[in-house]
């Protein structure tokens, strides 16, 4: 390929550099965890208030106590989950969207856990002042108001998401599957707001509480259906957005271009990823996350997609003229995080795309930025021609390392002599170590990578990487 | 979180929990059943006595004087002077026997008998009203309450006319009286542990409100 066939972006004209971009970012994220803290403080600080421990006298007072104090801490904690999973561009900014779905997971089981906790507390408080037994119990409790069946439906919906959740059975389900169970996640978290109000002591009649839970479930479910539902929608409808050209790229993928209205309008940057829904009959309601791979212009935003066997299959045989939804764009993984003048791109395999938009992109004098790519087969190697072109025209140091691994537990292929990676790696990238690594890959392959970075000395502050991980 | 944050954040979030801790550690600021047994009921000043609990099993009213429920002869107030401003009388329960008798108290400054259909101009703030005897379903327990309002239309007393409740449940009525009376209407969180008590109290106090 030539290098007037490719058209490129032209970069910045300067970029701001320095530790203090990342403090920045450190600093807004210590903001926003602390109020998240916060909130779970108010819940537990206004229950102590009104008295919740001192009122203890007896088992069953002990465990009303211990009740109210579980569901009040599972329900702020569960809406905090539900506000990281809801797309929304303010936490994205900070995180990445790897990140936050992260947390998301890591809050899953014990939320859970503390929410079974409140049921069980609640189930014995009542079992034993009305002298039954606990079976006998779930069923007068289920019969006492609408609202406490309808905790239970909650209950056992968010039963059945977690363990759906759980990796064991992840690995077992399809995706669809997974998906269509986790909605049942909304059906539990709506179905709890009933008896929180009506059987639960801590909200009806106090004007603070009652203002504190309203504006938090406002809150969370305003964002959620704003960012995660309408605002794709709007924006579909705003810029008609439409497959406009496919073209193989290798032998197992294709890039597709994606025009519309007003595409200067997007916002998004090198390096981020978009959801990519297809609006046909029976794909519109799975979405596949794609990074942009070439940086974004006035005419296309373009993603290149491998062929990983399900639906990234189908994409690769789509129509022009196919209407697609655009949700993001999402990630950090973009030049806002660059902190140092040199900067080496690591990528592999079907990791090469936000790393060809990047090169593109990037603020660079000639010899600044180095680009590795490791591939099996440099002839059947996506994108390989255009990061050859752009590594002539912007004068960046191209290494492409082709071949099976070395072994197991090594990111670089087979090479001469018994070399550690990190130390290969200063020959291939002399100019590692004082630079900012940007990595992109599968994720066994990419924490190999991270430990020869971190075997270099350098600082986690130097290394970035993203997962898709949702 | 950096570490020097997690540190501050951590402290504060202690020394909040502990304070709140102190401030909620004195009896009877929240409301629950098994700490209600020894609840005084908080009277008005101006009216003290006026909050009567009939009930025989509720021996732990604190120290008011049970007086036997008021009288219901029937008053010569008519009904058609219905208040159009009563407070928080929100909810028109489903009332199966609505009794129509309304117990003026002695300071109540009647409103004027008019006979005329139309009378929102006269609205009767001040009085004694008897709401519906509510059937508890659960537990087999029942409570009717009569409301008595100032001048003003301000709720400064609430009266069990009848009430019964069972596996200790009597205990929550004296402290739905003084949470009714301090909330001025319905709108309070749940008596732990009575919950259907509490649904039922609310209805018996709404479908008495809903006659002022």
């Amino acid at each position: 390929m030539n290098t007037q066939d490719i058209r490129l972006a032209k970069p910045a004209a300067k970029i701001r550099l320095g530790i203090g971009k990342y403090n920045r970012v450190k600093r807004a994220q210590d903001v926003v965890e602390m109020v998240g803290f916060a909130t779970v403080i108010f819940v537990i600080a206004s229950f102590l208030i009104d008295g919740g421990l001192a009122n203890i006298t007896d088992i069953p007072s002990a465990l009303g106590a211990f009740s109210r104090l579980t569901a009040l801490v599972a329900t702020d904690l569960l809406l905090i989950q539900m506000i990281l999973v809801a797309r929304v561009p303010w936490l994205d900014r900070l995180y990445g969207h790897d990140r936050t779905t992260i947390a998301h997971k890591k809050l899953g089981k014990p939320v859970l856990y503390i929410i079974i906790a409140h049921f069980l507390a609640s189930l014995i408080q009542y079992a034993m002042q009305d002298g039954k037994n606990i079976f006998a119990e779930i069923f007068v409790m289920a019969n006492l108001t609408t609202d406490l069946l309808l905790s239970f439906v909650a209950l056992a919906a968010m039963i059945i998401v977690v363990i759906t959740s759980i990796k064991i059975a992840r690995a077992k389900l399809s995706y669809e599957a997974w998906y269509l169970v986790h909605l049942l996640s909304y059906v539990a978290v709506l179905a709890a707001v009933p008896h929180e109000f009506s059987v639960g002591q801590d909200v009806a009649g106090k004007p603070l509480q009652s203002a504190f839970w309203i504006a938090l479930y406002v809150f969370v479910g305003g964002n959620l259906v704003w960012f995660r539902f309408l605002q794709p929608i709007v924006k579909m409808l705003q810029h008609r957005f439409t497959v406009t050209k496919i073209h193989a790229s290798s032998s197992d993928t294709a890039s597709i271009y994606i025009g519309g209205k007003n595409m200067h309008d997007l916002t998004a940057k090198a390096g981020q990823f978009y959801l990519l829904r297809i609006m046909t009959a029976k794909q519109w309601w799975r979405p596949h996350p794609f990074s942009l791979s070439a940086a974004p212009n006035e005419d296309y935003v373009r993603f290149t997609v491998g062929d990983r066997g399900d639906d990234t299959a189908l994409m690769q045989n789509l129509k022009v003229g196919t209407k697609v939804m655009l949700e993001g764009p999402y990630g950090v993984f973009t030049e806002d995080r660059r902190t140092k003048e040199k900067v080496t791109l690591i990528c592999a395999g079907i990791g090469v795309p936000p790393i060809r938009a990047l090169a593109e992109s990037m603020v660079a004098k000639p010899g600044d930025i180095t680009i590795i790519y490791r591939t099996r087969d440099n002839d059947d190697a996506a994108l390989l021609h255009e990061l050859d072109a752009i590594s002539r025209v912007r004068g960046h140091e191209l290494r492409v390392l082709e071949g099976p691994r070395a072994n197991p537990k090594s990111w670089l292929p087979s090479g001469h002599g018994n070399i550690p990676d990190f130390q290969r790696l200063r020959l291939i990238a002399p100019n590692v170590t004082e630079s900012d690594v940007f990595i992109c890959g599968p994720v066994a392959w990419t924490r190999t990578v991270e430990k020869s970075l971190h075997q270099l000395g350098m600082s986690p502050k130097q290394i970035h990487a993203e997962e898709f991980a949702w | 979180m950096r570490v020097a944050t997690k540190l501050a954040t951590g402290l504060m979030g202690v020394g909040v929990l502990a304070v709140s801790f102190k401030l909620g550690n004195v009896p009877n600021t929240g409301m629950s059943l098994t700490a209600s047994q020894s609840t005084a009921v908080a009277l008005p000043p101006a009216n003290p006595g006026v909050i009567t609990v009939t009930d025989p099993n509720g021996g732990e009213d604190g120290g008011t004087n049970p007086i036997p429920s008021p009288s219901t002869a029937p008053s010569s107030a008519p009904k058609a002077t219905k208040s159009t401003k009563a407070p928080r009388a929100t909810k028109s329960p489903k009332t199966p026997t609505p009794k129509k008798t309304t117990t003026p108290t002695p300071k109540a400054t009647t409103p004027p008998a008019n006979t005329g259909g139309t009378t929102q101009t006269t609205p009767s703030l001040a009085g004694t009203k008897t709401g519906s005897l509510i059937q508890e379903p659960r537990w087999g327990g029942y409570v009717q309450v009569s409301v008595t309002k100032n001048a003003s239309g301000k709720i400064i007393a609430i009266n069990l006319v009848q009430s019964a409740a069972t596996g200790g449940r009597q205990g929550a009525f004296p402290v739905l009286q003084s949470a009714a009376l301090s909330a001025q209407g319905s709108n309070f969180g749940n008596v732990g542990s009575a919950t259907y008590t509490t649904q039922a109290f609310k209805q018996a106090l709404d479908s008495a409100l809903a006659k002022f």
